[in-house]
């Protein structure tokens, strides 16, 4: 192993190896990485494809408790078999997943903030009532979701009249399409509680003692809104930098919706 | 393409975008059509029932405020009078969320009439009634009804949460955690930090609406709050609390329009519909020009004022949408009241308190203590603007001398927005 090890991104922990790395949790149970309160395999391997920055190479990977939509929009080719592939992703059982061309498992360095159990489970039990849920009024479908996920997952904006414009409308040519960096600062934000938090996040949110939502304004001027990170404890501030990344959202109907969340850079 | 229509485009294009037309240069043509005559339209008979939690249904509130707005038209009139019905609801819960009007109309015993829901969120039945005013002004109908009903207590807790968010942007802010306390939140927040305000003034938006709505019989809460015990409110969303807040409520309101040439059949004191104007804007708050300014009201009060000839230093009595406590703010500034930036000053001096100034702000107690059932705010204003107007309210909440009203009602976090002047002559 050499000397690249904990290397922040994305609000995980990077260990570099000479033949591939492993990004996992920062959070850790005895020195165990364990998922954050908003993290799944499907987020750690989308910031290790990330972590990949060529989106030409082709990968390989078994597709169990991963949302393949949300991984396939981010432009990686996924192979079936694992000699196709230019890299192999490996899951382990524990909140940590290795990238090598070879399909080498690798171990992370113990380290990581120790994480109360007891919230955890709370947690996990919030996001296992939260996907036997059904909606009774506002509703995003599946179909809607993944018709949005190029513009939810990767940035995608349109440029009209010197204009940056994110969500997309719809009266744009391929060619005006650009990604947006992931990176942006607060304008305004919100702290709801549990009685002002939308019904999708009423499991969860009272064991988070609420949700923080920011408008953040993107360096082409355009603005989004985001919910900031489950694990992020200390309050946040107009003009905070943020980095946006790939996170659970809310379940519902037996699905996860994932998208961007910011993490402030500062504190 | 007409040249005409040419034109219009033309005109459009030349001057920018829509909205930056519509906010400053666009001439507006108002009713009516080629072939049509316009008329001047008198509000002459409007009721309500109280905005709460009701025993009565959708059905038998509807009734309620349809009966009484018809017992208030002075003089003879029967609803085989009635030539089109206009009713304004979110249909909150689904439980008739199809053909809702018709349901309603067949409970006033107007059976018959052409009648259609029409919604826009909160702002739902504000439409409904300019959607009646055109109708009568452009001569296609001598009497109309607008009115508007929402039944939300109903509902399961966990159900009505889901339903309160089903005007905001679904795709968007939903999924990012945000509700309308929340996006007024952001309001909030963005407001504090560009301009001389603290949510003290907010505070004191709270407590006025309040001292007015304990006299209001019809209010959904009749009681003072003090400035210590609404400054020190459960929060809700950061900086929003509970005292922030409107609450949830069920009501319904109706109100009868007329045509100039019967409005003397029907009433000696009619009050007139001034000026009409509506506007929108983006649905997400991120996507909006300015998340400090609602450029939808900027666009309605414009129109309105035009169309009336009158100024803001006119109006004696303003019904404004209060569902958060910022919104009011904003409302005074976007109306034009004060200019931007001194919506903080004006509440904070309490200028809108009832006949402390040249403007009463809110006198029924507003959408914070009259209540706010969704569809049926828009009218419920109206209610109250023309029984100001004819000296008909409580004498504790009378408006001293008034003579000219304004309506502002806002679909959700200002998509929508219509705002009314009435007077009790014709200008």
């Amino acid at each position: 192993m050499n000397d690249k090890t904990g290397i922040p991104f994305q609000g995980h922990l990077v260990d570099e190896f000479n033949n591939g790395f492993v990004i996992y949790s920062k959070h850790s149970d005895n020195n165990t990485p364990v998922f954050g309160p908003d993290v799944d395999f499907t987020c750690l391997v989308a910031s290790g494809l990330q972590y990949l920055k060529n989106k030409n190479l082709s990968v390989f990977i078994d597709t169990q408790e991963l949302d393949m939509e949300v991984l396939s929009s981010i432009g990686f080719n996924f192979v079936s078999e694992s000699e196709q592939a230019d890299y192999i992703i490996n899951k382990s059982r524990d909140a940590w997943v290795s990238f090598s061309p070879s399909g080498e498992l690798f171990e992370p360095a113990p380290r990581g903030l120790q994480t109360n159990p007891t919230f955890m489970e709370e947690i996990q039990r919030a996001w296992e009532n939260e996907l036997r849920s059904v909606s009774q009024g506002a509703y995003v479908s599946r179909e809607q979701y993944i018709r949005s996920l190029d513009q939810r997952i990767n940035l995608m904006a349109q440029r009209e009249d010197h204009a940056t414009i994110w969500p997309m409308n719809f009266h744009y040519d391929q060619e005006q399409i650009i990604p947006l960096e992931p990176t942006g600062k607060i304008i305004s934000w919100t702290k709801t509680t549990a009685a002002g938090s939308p019904s999708e996040f009423a499991f969860r949110s009272p064991i988070l003692g609420g949700l923080t939502t920011a408008l953040v304004e993107f360096e082409k001027g355009t603005i989004g809104t985001f919910l900031i990170v489950d694990d992020h404890q200390n309050p946040v501030s107009i003009n905070d930098e943020v980095e946006l990344v790939i996170r659970r959202i809310y379940a519902q109907d037996g699905w996860i919706r994932y998208g961007l969340k910011a993490i402030p850079l500062k504190g | 393409m007409s040249s005409a229509l040419t034109q219009h485009r033309n005109r459009l294009t030349d001057s920018g975008s829509l909205l930056e037309s519509l906010l400053h240069d666009r001439e507006i043509e108002h009713l009516p059509p080629l072939g049509c005559t316009m008329v001047n339209v008198a509000v002459v008979g409007a009721g309500q029932t109280k905005f709460g939690t009701h025993t009565l249904g959708m059905k038998g509130m509807w009734h309620e405020a349809s009966i009484e707005a018809i017992k208030s038209v002075d003089h003879d009139f029967s609803l085989d009078m009635v030539d089109e019905a206009y009713i304004g609801s979110t249909a909150f819960g689904g439980g008739q969320i199809g053909n809702t009007a018709a349901l309603m109309t067949e409970h006033s015993g107007m059976v018959g009439v052409p009648t259609r829901r029409v919604e826009n969120a909160c702002a739902s039945s504000g439409f409904a009634f300019r959607d009646a005013w055109m109708a009568v002004k452009s001569g296609a109908a001598k009497i109309a009804i607008a009115g508007g009903i929402e039944k939300m207590n109903d509902l399961e807790s966990e159900r009505k949460r889901f339903w309160l968010g089903v005007s905001g942007d679904t795709e968007w802010e939903r999924m990012a955690g945000l509700t309308f306390p929340a996006t007024y939140a952001l309001m909030a927040r963005k407001y504090f930090h560009d301009f001389q305000s603290t949510h003290d003034d907010l505070v004191h938006i709270s407590v006025k609406n309040h001292k007015h709505g304990l006299f209001n019989q019809k209010a959904h809460l009749q009681k003072e709050v003090s400035f210590e015990k609404a400054a020190n409110g459960k929060m809700v969303a950061d900086p929003l609390s509970l005292y922030d807040c409107c609450p949830t409520s069920d009501g319904a309101s109706c109100v009868i329009l007329a045509a100039e040439d019967v409005v003397q059949d029907l009433t000696d004191t009619p009050v007139w519909v001034n000026g009409s104007g509506a506007g929108s804007d983006y649905l997400a708050l991120h996507d909006r020009r300015n998340i400090t300014t609602l450029d939808a009201t900027q666009i309605a009060a414009k129109q309105a004022f035009e169309a009336s000839g009158l100024q803001t230093k006119d109006i004696d009595i303003a019904e404004v949408h209060d569902c958060f406590t910022i919104a009011e703010l904003l409302a005074i500034e976007d109306l034009g009241f004060v200019d931007k930036g001194e919506g903080g000053l004006f509440a904070r001096e309490n200028r809108g308190l009832l006949n402390h100034g040249n403007l009463t702000v809110n006198p029924s107690g507003g959408l914070k203590s009259k209540g706010h059932p969704l569809g049926a705010t828009g009218t419920g204003q109206i209610v109250e603007i023309f029984n100001q107007l004819r000296g008909d309210v409580e004498s504790q909440r009378q408006v001293r001398d008034a003579e000219f009203g304004l309506t502002h009602n806002v679909g959700g976090s200002g998509a929508t927005c219509a705002v009314h002047i009435f007077g009790r002559e014709i200008v």
